[in-house]
């Protein structure tokens, strides 16, 4: 199987689809079963926000392994309005949409490593990486 | 939807009269070469590596079919025939995993062989020759397009009508006692099925005239943030018609999820599993459950 899968997203039925994916791909790397549901609760928020914000964009997942551990990293990427307040965003409770608003913060807390980039006008760019637990 | 007259394909190129005289001759040397060019084709079918859903006697039987309503839209000039085989087939093969590009491909394979017996035969005169091609590619690319839409046109009625089946997958709102309510939901939570759910909620909850609530989402694969704000809803909707809610059936790594990402369900009453949300809510209501001495000999 491939070590690295690309999901376009421009419905909630792609969200569905990019959780479940990912899940499977990362079930290839030996994550635990809260770990995948980790791994899958993250990539369904970023995209949540992707189709809410953006309408569309893509989400790369890849299997990835560094130091001898092995892990997984997520690629959310969109040619969005962007995020014009990132801090603002960051934090819990701000919502852009009148839902719950834990999409950006949620998705950092759930992950090992998270890095976001964005332009206003331009896009945003998530990388979001779990690294296995070892036993 | 499903009505008897086929819906138009619009024809994208027309052919002038003279060189539509030359379609009987065509037809005719067609049908002279069938079996060799059924077999040419055939071979070019099974190099592509196409149809390898399908069996060699299907693709020889669909081949003879193919191949014989192409040239009788070229006789007749009418797709009709053609677009009620091409549903038909695509009934048939699509539930086998044939994909679109594979029936696209194979109705151009079929094209370039008789283009090219086209070639061969009339290369000697070249006007003839583009006289010949004038008539023979819009018919040919009509039929390229019939194919390719019916098939087209016969997925999207499937999805049609699965998705339909799974709307119709509604959430049971199951009386255990007086008052109380199970709804186990199945399936993905998404926004149109949430909002049926919390309809068939609160209906539920008026007509019998329910004090609790359990609602089960064991079945529910994936909950975050978005599916956590669906049920918040659906339980405070459910307080202010005067019902209290448990919820059960949440995993232990949907719960650790849960609180990672910060979801608030404080206000919620859960309890692990459905026996012992169905024994809370007895409890709530005051009813006690004893195990009397004269049990029935259940047979075994």
């Amino acid at each position: 199987m491939a070590d690295e899968i690309r999901i376009p997203i421009g419905s909630d039925a792609d969200v569905v689809t990019a959780r479940r994916r990912g899940r499977e791909l990362a079930a290839q790397a030996g994550f635990s079963a809260s770990e995948l549901t980790i791994i899958a609760t993250a990539i369904s928020e970023i995209a949540r926000n992707i189709v809410m914000f953006a309408s569309r964009g893509e989400i790369l997942v890849s299997l990835v392994g560094e130091d001898g551990r092995e892990g997984v990293t997520v690629v959310a990427r969109d040619a969005g309005p962007g995020i014009p307040d990132l801090e603002q965003a960051l934090r819990d409770g701000y919502s852009g949409y009148g839902g719950m608003g834990l999409g950006l913060p949620g998705s950092r807390r759930l992950m090992d490593e998270f890095e976001i980039t964005s332009e206003v006008g331009k896009g945003t760019t998530v990388t979001m990486t779990k690294w296995r637990r070892e036993a | 939807m499903e009505t008897g007259t086929p819906e138009e394909v619009p024809v994208v190129q027309e052919a002038r009269e003279e060189d539509l005289e030359l379609l009987p001759e065509l037809v005719t040397h067609l049908r002279d070469r069938r079996s060799e060019l059924r077999e040419q084709w055939a071979n070019r079918i099974t190099n592509a590596h196409l149809l390898s859903a399908m069996t060699d006697e299907e693709t020889f039987s669909m081949a003879t079919s193919v191949y014989d309503s192409y040239v009788e839209v070229l006789e007749t000039g009418s797709v009709e025939a053609l677009q009620a085989y091409a549903r038909d087939l695509s009934e048939r093969i699509i539930p086998r995993g044939v994909e679109t590009y594979e029936v696209v491909g194979i109705v151009l394979l079929l094209r370039d062989v008789l283009a090219r017996s086209l070639f061969e035969k009339y290369q000697k005169d070249f006007d003839l020759l583009n006289r010949v091609l004038d008539a023979y590619e819009p018919a040919a690319n009509r039929i390229a397009n019939t194919v390719a839409v019916s098939f087209v046109r016969e997925r999207e009625r499937i999805i049609r009508q699965q998705q339909d089946a799974i709307r119709e997958l509604s959430t049971p709102v199951l009386q255990v006692r007086e008052r109380i309510l199970i709804l186990p939901i199945i399936g993905v939570l998404d926004e149109q099925r949430a909002n049926q759910f919390t309809e068939q909620l609160l209906a539920g909850i008026r007509g019998n005239r329910a004090k609790v609530v359990v609602i089960d989402i064991t079945g529910v694969p994936d909950v975050d943030s978005e599916v956590a704000n669906h049920l918040v809803q659906a339980v405070d909707a459910s307080r202010l018609m005067g019902a209290s809610v448990i919820l059960t059936g949440l995993s232990p790594e949907i719960a650790q999820t849960l609180v990672t990402i910060g979801v608030d369900l404080g206000k919620m009453n859960t309890v692990g599993d459905l026996q012992g949300g169905v024994e809370e809510a007895e409890r709530l209501l005051g009813f006690k459950v004893i195990r009397s001495d004269a049990a029935d000999n259940l047979q075994r």
